[in-house]
């Protein structure tokens, strides 16, 4: 009887030696760990004509030991930021690092100026969407971020039967959000199944593992306007806010107005480090409609203009006034 | 580990007693619930090894005639994520049902088993990417022995005893890569944004895999007490409970639990 007890015991031992959770984190294995998982993950390295390995030749001889927490994700940071994507960021608890996609562009929008100024009190508002008309012929839409597709109909569907002569989509300052709310709105554009574009993702650890190309189509919506369209756009439009700006930029009835859009073409992934540290990366991403990859970089305007800061303060937005003076 | 896996399964099977037993028939229900210390590391969301409390609850049916044992078991365990300092922690989800036929040799049951089972990781708090579940899927054929041997006093109303299983060969289910879609899914004309009949291409995308990349052992060992005229029977057992799946992204979750037992006879 013992000798069988005493036997069960070791074989319990056997299953039971398991790696236990450590409490210590060593910097160059935080370091390698991200490095790795972006390595084999992110799916803008050919487009944007990067060597990870060269940049981790520039950044690993930085690391060492005795770094403290912050001065480690400042380097780490960094490194992530030589792939200049919007997309990508880390987090430690309380902070979070990312690209900033913004930098060296002016950006001024208001979204009162608009309701105080332009709409007078005759707006409406559903979520994140702020809507009404303009000069009585003018439908405004300002999509403040992209969260239902169930409102981007309801509020298509105030302007039916309105007698609108013209459209302006404002986008501008919009993060982005749900890239099917894009296509939907692109659906009320359209009078057949339209390709907007493509979705490519990353399938495997070689940089050029991707899949083929999902082609990402726009059905015919109801109401179906039938009338020129202004996107009003800047540099603070990312992500699904570009997805759109590319997916309305390839229909003839549409212009873009403004600055070019902030890109983010990508999907997101996010990694544990064994710190706890959070690693984002984009390991997906949409292509135009001629399978370009220029909503990465941004979508340019066809009409270039930007608001003055100190113009805007004086109530007046030189952009959506533009934009009406197109119709 | 595959050997040492080997070795016990060896162990176990060979070499035992040929008495005869009794010709009885019995059917039964067993209610077992274990508390687990639980270790857990998938490779597709995280490079930490994070250890959780966690419960695991299941009910066997069994039914035995002559020297044939029958039994159905349907399990379902979940861990208790520490959230506390953490920028994410992980919900993981684990139903798993199994079929058990053993013959009656002496003091063991020595047969095989069929089972199939998930483990469903939903990470939750800051998660910001498309990566938002990590599934893993099985179907096994394996080894299933139990011994049992009743304690020569106080009228024989205590037992002692151990159950392993170990999958041969089993069909496994796990993305290769970050993004939970099958390969085959993500094919122009196939994918679309509602993942609308994605399930075929889920099941249809395993692989067969052998010891050295699906490693699973369920291991139990306790003592029993017999009540109600030696018809019913409440135990208390040490679990364990190793998973490892060695794909391109490896899973691994080891269970270590005190689980209690209650057995009615019918």
């Amino acid at each position: 009887m013992r000798r069988k007890l005493y036997l069960l015991g070791t074989l319990t031992c056997l299953f039971a030696c398991s790696e236990e959770d450590t409490a210590e984190f060593e910097n160059v294995q935080v370091f390698q760990e991200m490095w790795t998982y972006i390595d084999e993950n992110y799916i803008y390295f050919e487009h944007k004509g990067i060597n990870w390995n060269e940049v981790r030749a520039d950044y690993a001889p930085m690391i060492n030991e005795s770094l403290s927490e912050i001065a480690l994700l400042d380097i780490m940071s960094e490194m992530m930021n030589t792939l200049k994507d919007g997309h990508n960021f880390i987090n430690i608890p309380g902070t979070q690092r990312s690209y900033n996609f913004k930098e060296g562009f002016e950006i001024h929008f208001d979204l009162s100026v608009v309701k105080n100024n332009y709409l007078g009190n005759e707006f409406q508002e559903l979520g994140f969407y702020t809507y009404g008309i303009l000069n009585d012929q003018i439908a405004y839409i300002h999509l403040g971020e992209f969260s239902g597709v169930n409102q981007v109909h309801q509020v298509m569907q105030f302007f039916e039967n309105k007698g609108i002569n013209g459209i302006i989509l404002d986008i501008r300052n919009n993060p982005g959000g749900s890239g099917q709310d894009a296509v939907e709105i692109v659906g009320h554009f359209i009078e057949q199944p339209t390709t907007v574009g493509y979705l490519v993702e990353k399938i495997g650890r070689p940089h050029d593992a991707i899949s083929a190309p999902l082609s990402i189509q726009a059905t015919p919506e109801a109401p179906y306007f039938d009338v020129p369209v202004i996107l009003l756009i800047n540099r603070g439009s990312f992500s699904a806010a570009t997805y759109l700006a590319a997916e309305l930029k390839s229909l003839p009835n549409v212009t873009l107005l403004g600055q070019i859009t902030g890109g983010g073409g990508g999907g997101n992934q996010t990694q544990e480090l064994s710190n706890g540290w959070l690693v984002t990366i984009s390991s997906s991403k949409m292509l135009g409609v001629n399978f370009d990859e220029s909503i990465e970089d941004g979508i340019a305007p066809d009409i270039a203009i930007a608001n003055d800061s100190l113009v805007l303060a004086t109530g007046i937005d030189e952009m959506l006034e533009r934009a009406v003076q197109e119709f | 580990m595959k050997s040492k896996l080997t070795l016990i399964a060896l162990f176990l099977c060979i070499g035992q007693v040929y008495s005869q037993s009794d010709t009885t028939s019995s059917r039964g229900i067993t209610i077992n619930y274990s508390f687990n210390n639980e270790s857990f590391e998938d490779t597709r969301f995280s490079f930490r090894n994070r250890v959780e409390p966690g419960f695991t609850s299941s009910l066997l049916l069994f039914w035995k005639k002559n020297r044939s044992r029958h039994s159905f078991r349907l399990g379902f365990g979940k861990n208790f994520p520490q959230r506390a300092g953490e920028l994410v922690a992980f919900n993981n989800l684990r139903p798993e049902f199994i079929y058990t036929y053993q013959r009656e040799i002496a003091n063991w049951y020595v047969g095989g088993y069929f089972g199939l089972g998930s483990l469903l990781s939903f990470p939750t708090g800051l998660w910001a990417g498309n990566n938002n579940i990590s599934y893993s899927i099985w179907g096994s054929v394996g080894l299933a022995t139990e011994f049992q041997k009743r304690l020569p006093f106080n009228n024989e109303r205590f037992a002692i005893f151990s159950r392993l299983r170990i999958p041969i060969v089993s069909y496994v289910i796990r993305p290769s890569y970050g993004l939970p879609y099958p390969e085959d899914f993500i094919e122009d004309g196939v994918f679309n944004f509602q993942r609308e009949g994605m399930g075929r291409y889920v099941l249809s995308s395993g692989n067969l895999n052998s010891l050295n990349t699906f490693q699973k052992a369920y291991f139990e060992v306790g003592f029993s007490s017999y009540f109600a005229k030696k018809r019913h029977e409440i135990g208390l057992s040490y679990i364990l409970d190793y998973l490892k799946i060695d794909e391109v992204k490896e899973v691994k979750q080891v269970k270590n639990g005190i689980q209690l037992s209650t057995n009615f006879k019918f």
